[in-house]
């Protein structure tokens, strides 16, 4: 083969690499402006952040005014707040496609889906995190502002929030796989709902959300650490507030790993759900 | 209607509804136990609190166990046998099927409140009663007063619900609305109040009176206060005086959609 023709064949590839990536940014931005065509609803839905920021900022005002401690679990009430915020941004912002790829499996209307000329798990990846965006950014705004107002400071430093974007965008990732691999069960059970209502359970307890697993007693807060759960709501927030740059570099390599082991397992049920796919008529 | 045509009539239509749930059974069980599920997550988040800080402004556990107990069946009762009162019973009045039950020789606002169910309610419910039994263990003579604040609470959630349902009729689609305000409701009912300062507990006894269904209640049954048990029932009944007068009001601004539909 001549120089020219492979030059000429490098040329293809980049070109097609770069339309499959236009088509993948175009799916994002659509997503994102209808998203954002609505802002009266996102602002609503932000009213529950408040309250819960400020029930929770009462809370852990209460408990360590009483106990008079400057740290608990590692935490002063200042990065307490903030990791609540963090935690609350992760979990809130969560959009409702679980529930759409359940319908479509349920309905039929995945295999329309996934005779378009697209990577079906990648398209669903992309406008789910374009519609989770905004409404991470607004929680984590809001639920930010109250928690430096609550506790007088600002407890993180910009430098570690800037730096806790790729372990947050990690985080987002191993949660859209775990919740895709779950969506997908709707091709064996009835409805998966109820399996994605436990996770996200186990997300909030487990994880540590509703409290930092710091706090867990000695045996319960070794297995919450060793599960995926805290890969996507505790380690990130405690690192963005600790600012620890080894915990920072740690957690990523786990981070990492996690998400090959919940990409690998979505792509394996999306492989087997789409062999029991079945479309009868037109 | 007379009392007991009413009563009968409400029966009715709680078993109506139950069978309809109940013909789906294994969905039917899948709602109520994840309810009750979700509802025991809170008390093990609770008790790993408690196991490290064991009191909050005097408040223990069992305080706060109570207090998920008494509120769970309160909303399980509201929700459970008289869904309309959720932030969904508002699509009823914009989509104007309001006709159906404006058309019945039947109590309106009792058939609207009871025309549908919530299956998941029954999951409160059994949370509720499970809990206050086998964590809390009261002594026998505390059950009545249980039962009897739990459907006080009920009225409360009922009547709240019905008033917010009822802005529908000045406003349009209110349900959004709706729903956050009873979401703040719900989760202020379930905290602590000696955690807020003076003006949220203004807040919580009057617009948002979630003082009334969570922190009165745990009051009375921690010690018995006749003035505390009183004011709870009488609050009771005249937020449910004033929802109804208000839902009455808003009826006269319905405007029927002429919608055709048959009613389940």
């Amino acid at each position: 083969m001549t120089a020219a023709a492979l030059t000429t064949r490098a040329c293809t590839r980049r070109r097609t690499l770069r339309l499959r990536l236009r088509k993948y940014g175009a799916a994002f931005r659509v997503s994102l402006l209808s998203q954002l065509a609505y802002p009266a609803e996102l602002w609503l839905r932000s009213v529950f952040v408040v309250v819960i920021m400020f029930i929770f900022s009462s809370l852990w005002h209460t408990t360590f005014a009483e106990l008079g401690r400057a740290t608990l679990g590692g935490f002063t009430l200042g990065q307490m707040l903030w990791y609540l915020a963090l935690t609350e941004s992760i979990l809130l912002s969560r959009p409702r496609d679980a529930l759409r790829i359940d319908e479509e499996v349920r309905t039929g209307q995945l295999a329309y889906q996934l005779a378009r000329p697209y990577n079906y798990v990648l398209y669903r990846f992309v406008t789910a995190s374009a519609e989770r965006l905004p409404r991470f950014l607004i929680t984590l705004v809001i639920a930010g502002a109250m928690a430096t107002a609550f506790s007088g400071e600002l407890s993180v430093r910009p430098a570690s929030l800037l730096a806790g974007l790729p372990v947050l965008a990690l985080a987002l990732a191993i949660d859209y796989c775990f919740v895709l691999s779950i969506s997908l069960l709707a091709f064996w059970v009835e409805d998966a709902s109820p399996v994605l209502f436990i996770y996200d359970r186990l997300l909030m307890l487990l994880g540590g959300m509703l409290l930092p697993l710091s706090l867990f007693p000695g045996a319960l807060a070794t297995v919450a650490r060793a599960l995926p759960f805290s890969t996507i709501v505790y380690d990130p927030a405690s690192v963005i507030v600790s600012g620890d740059g080894e915990a920072w570099a740690l957690l990523v390599l786990r981070q990492v790993v996690t998400l090959a082991v919940a990409l690998m397992l979505a792509l394996l049920f999306f492989r087997y759900a789409v062999r029991r796919l079945q479309t009868n008529g037109g | 209607m007379r009392p007991w045509q009413t009563m009968r009539f409400l029966l009715q239509l709680v078993r109506l509804n139950l069978r309809a749930a109940m013909a789906y059974r294994a969905g039917f069980i899948a709602g109520v136990g994840f309810m009750a599920l979700n509802d025991m997550m809170w008390i093990i988040f609770w008790t790993l609190f408690f196991s490290r800080f064991p009191a909050l402004r005097g408040w223990t556990l069992d305080d706060v166990v109570t207090m998920w107990a008494v509120v769970a069946t309160g909303f399980g009762i509201a929700t459970g046998f008289f869904g309309n009162c959720r932030a969904e019973g508002v699509r009823v009045i914009v989509s104007g099927r309001m006709d159906y039950y404006l058309s019945l020789p039947r109590n309106v606002v009792l058939h609207y409140l009871g025309g549908s169910i919530s299956v998941a309610a029954f999951g409160d419910i059994l949370f509720g009663v499970l809990a206050y039994a086998l964590a809390v263990q009261p002594a026998p003579a505390r059950w009545p007063l249980f039962i009897l604040l739990a459907l006080a609470v009920a009225v409360i959630m009922l009547s709240f619900g019905l008033l917010l349902n009822s802005l529908a009729f000045w406003i349009g689609n209110s349900e959004g609305l709706g729903q956050q305000i009873l979401n703040v409701m719900i989760t202020f009912s379930t905290y602590p109040l000696d955690l807020f300062g003076v003006a949220v507990k203004v807040a919580l006894f009057t617009i948002i009176p979630a003082g009334f269904t969570g922190y009165l209640p745990v009051t009375v049954l921690r010690e018995f206060d006749p003035w505390r048990l009183g004011a709870t029932v009488a609050f009771a009944a005249a937020l449910l005086a004033l929802a109804m007068r208000v839902f009455y009001a808003g009826l006269r601004r319905y405007e029927s959609g002429s919608l055709v539909a048959t009613q389940g």
